[in-house]
């Protein structure tokens, strides 16, 4: 992986612009923070996880204010419980109980609102000082110094070089010589896409195979 | 801190108003008391100078008033947010109709009416004996007309609308600085609101509103300096809204709209602004802002709905786009259309009970018929905080759904994963088309793609957020194998007697 300041390198010299004439440091960073952005919500290639205190009376978690780089969520365990939590829809909830936000006990279901708020059947009334593991994609990593490294795999470093490349030059109206990076941009973020979902899978392949079931 | 609010506006005090009395009452307790604001013939009364405030809505006059005394007050109380008229119209002067200086006319039209405070040189006019008003045409009922050289008019009011940000306020506060007769300068402890939505700013001089037009300008946005500096011994007060700084940290209000105007100009290479003004990109954030949000749905909300007995329909907020859900103390209400609604009784609108059933849009479009109707009162008891936890829930109706986005709000209202890129495509399209020097039509057609094909990758990813569902019976799809049992085949010439 490779830093903020590293990429910014490599950029500068796709421009020719080493020194940072036309192109400053501010506008290599907005465009790679935007890049890096896209690349995230395209590939889904970083996940990561919340740890989120049960909160008395609760109904909806507003999981967006609460975890800084939250996109969508993935899966979710109860800590006070030790069993994960199921996401389905409130007409499902509906189902079960057309009262459901009235349900107190230890939560079994999560109800998937949009993209800010989680809700809750059931939830607990009284305090407990326990929590649940929100396993979820990141949507936006906020790049905010030039150590900081790019949670993309070296492999794929072209991507977001492409990316901020194109992008720069389509500030100053060279759209065809952009064109050339979006069409490299393009297909290394499907190389990369597809990487991702290979690499979960291979894992998955293999324990299958341990177990002879595979056949 | 921010408090969802319910507004109490020129309401008259109640007590005896015989030249004697000097102890009246609100109808409601002010809340935080500092909000109150009590007006005698149009002039601020100065808490503990004119009165005092004894109990919660108990006020004591200093000097009685006189019979013919005008006392009116203005105060809000926590309760419900998001209702019509949330919308704040500020510092506004009112337009000249038709050459008539009798005349005037409001950009909106005051909701609830009650809310418009019209000063004439910095004095509160009294509705139906200085003015009338009809939609948001107001007509003078006083002897002279409008003279725009030497008057100076001010109108705060409220209008139809949801404010998707809710503000803080200031109230009562005493600007820092010497009240000495030469000092003009003069701090406030925050920045009022008013990039947006008009100046939120009132400050009384003795009572006396006076005019960020005439009288006074800032010098930082905290730092005041009047033209003439307050005569010794004036008594000053300051109301405005703010946003809370604290507020700022959560995520979803992190990103100023002010803030993305510099990355625009360096994007349209017009860091200096000769070719766009700022005023320009701001709107066209604001109208990008609008259009995404909506075709996002990025917006849900809850609020409380106040249910009162035997009143079958509600007035919903104005921009409240789609309901997702409402449930009556805790149980689901269904959604059924008017058809339905005459099937289930054809005396629907006189059978009391309790709710099970709801309709939208017949009876006005922004009407919420409930059936069976009420028999009871349910207030209002959860604030913006409480509406996500059961505590209220037994007690109360409450509304879930999406809104329209507003363009009211000082913050973003997507999510920040994706607006950046996106508020840019359509900053770049729009600007380039506009009429102007900076007028490139093929460029303009690029970003204009490139903002469609943004638009299409936004809505996948705010359909990903749902993936994580698990599939039930109920979502298979209606066509298809297994929904439906196959018709049977029957061997041939079945039940035909030879």
């Amino acid at each position: 992986m490779l830093t903020r300041l590293q990429y910014q390198t490599r950029i500068q010299q796709n421009l020719s612009d080493v020194t940072g004439v036309f192109f400053s440091a501010s506008d290599c960073n907005e465009s790679m923070q935007d890049g890096y952005d896209e690349v995230l919500l395209e590939t889904q290639c970083y996940e990561s996880v919340a740890n989120i205190v049960f909160d008395a009376n609760k109904l909806y978690y507003n999981i967006y204010d609460g975890v800084p780089n939250f996109w969508r969520p993935v899966r979710m365990f109860s800590k006070a419980s030790n069993r994960w939590i199921r996401f389905v829809d409130v007409n499902y909830l509906d189902k079960l109980r057309m009262d459901w936000e009235l349900a107190n006990a230890a939560p079994w279901w999560a109800y998937i609102v949009n993209f800010q708020y989680l809700g809750l059947f059931p939830h607990y009334t009284p305090a407990i000082s326990n929590s649940f593991d929100l396993f979820y994609k990141v949507g936006r990593d906020v790049l905010s110094s030039d150590t900081q490294l790019i949670q993309i795999p070296d492999p794929f470093n072209k991507v977001l070089e492409n990316y901020v490349t194109a992008d720069l030059l389509e500030t100053i109206s060279e759209f065809k010589k952009a064109q050339t990076y979006w069409a490299d941009y393009n297909k290394g973020l499907e190389q990369l896409r597809i990487h991702v979902v290979a690499r979960m899978n291979s894992t998955f392949d293999r324990q299958l195979n341990d177990l002879s079931i595979n056949q | 801190m921010q408090i969802a609010s319910t507004f109490v506006d020129n309401q008259s005090l109640i007590g005896l108003q015989n030249g004697a009395n000097r102890i009246f009452v609100t109808r409601d307790s002010p809340i935080p008391p500092a909000c109150l604001r009590l007006f005698r013939n149009g002039v601020l009364q100065t808490q503990t100078l004119d009165y005092w405030a004894v109990a919660n809505n108990v006020v004591h006059f200093n000097y009685s008033p006189r019979v013919a005394d005008f006392l009116t007050c203005f105060y809000r109380y926590p309760s419900t947010y998001f209702y019509q008229g949330s919308q704040f119209a500020d510092a506004e002067v009112p337009g000249v109709l038709n050459n008539n200086f009798f005349t005037l006319q409001l950009n909106q039209i005051p909701y609830p009416v009650e809310s418009l405070e019209f000063y004439w040189n910095g004095i509160l006019m009294v509705p139906g004996q200085d003015y009338s008003l009809s939609s948001n045409n107001l007509t003078l009922l006083t002897a002279r007309g409008y003279n725009p050289d030497i008057d100076v008019l001010q109108t705060f009011y409220r209008f139809a609308g949801v404010c998707a940000g809710i503000p803080s306020f200031a109230d009562n506060e005493i600007p820092g600085g010497v009240v000495d007769g030469n000092n003009a300068t003069f701090t406030l402890a925050n920045i009022p609101i008013g990039v947006i939505t008009g100046f939120s700013l009132k400050i009384y001089i003795n009572g006396v509103l006076v005019s960020s037009t005439k009288d006074y300008g800032f010098t930082n946005p905290t730092t005041i300096l009047f033209n003439d500096a307050p005569p010794v011994g004036s008594v000053i007060r300051a109301f405005y809204r703010y946003t809370d700084i604290t507020t700022v940290a959560a995520r979803s209000q992190a990103f100023l709209k002010a803030d993305i105007v510099p990355y625009l100009q360096r994007n349209l290479n017009d860091v200096s602004a000769k070719v766009w003004p700022v005023s320009t990109i701001e709107q066209i954030v604001n109208q990008g802002e609008v259009d995404i949000a909506n075709d996002l749905n990025s917006t849900w909300i809850r609020f409380p709905l106040g249910i009162r007995a035997t009143v079958g329909v509600y007035s919903l907020p104005a921009n409240l786009k789609q309901i997702t859900r409402i449930t009556y103390r805790g149980f689901k209400l269904d959604m059924i259309d008017q058809n339905q609604l005459s099937i289930l009784s054809p005396v629907y609108r006189d059978t009391r009970s309790t709710p099970r059933w709801a309709s939208i849009q017949y009876d006005g479009y922004y009407g919420l018929r409930l059936f069976p109707v009420p028999s009871e009162n349910l207030p209002i008891l959860s604030d913006q905080n409480s509406i996500y936890l059961d505590t209220n829930l037994r007690n109360e109706c409450v509304i879930s759904g999406y809104l329209y986005p507003t363009e009211c709000t000082k913050f973003f209202q997507l999510p920040d994963y994706l607006f950046r890129r996106t508020i840019r495509f359509f900053v770049l399209w729009k600007c380039f088309g506009m009429e102007g020097i900076g007028q490139i039509l093929e460029t303009s057609q690029y970003y204009k793609a490139r903002f469609e094909s943004q638009m299409m990758k936004n809505k996948k990813y705010m359909t990903q957020v749902y993936s994580s569902k698990e599939m039930m019976l109920s979502d298979v799809p209606k066509v298809g194998y297994g929904r439906k049992p196959h018709r049977p085949l029957l061997p041939e010439n079945f039940g035909v007697i030879v």
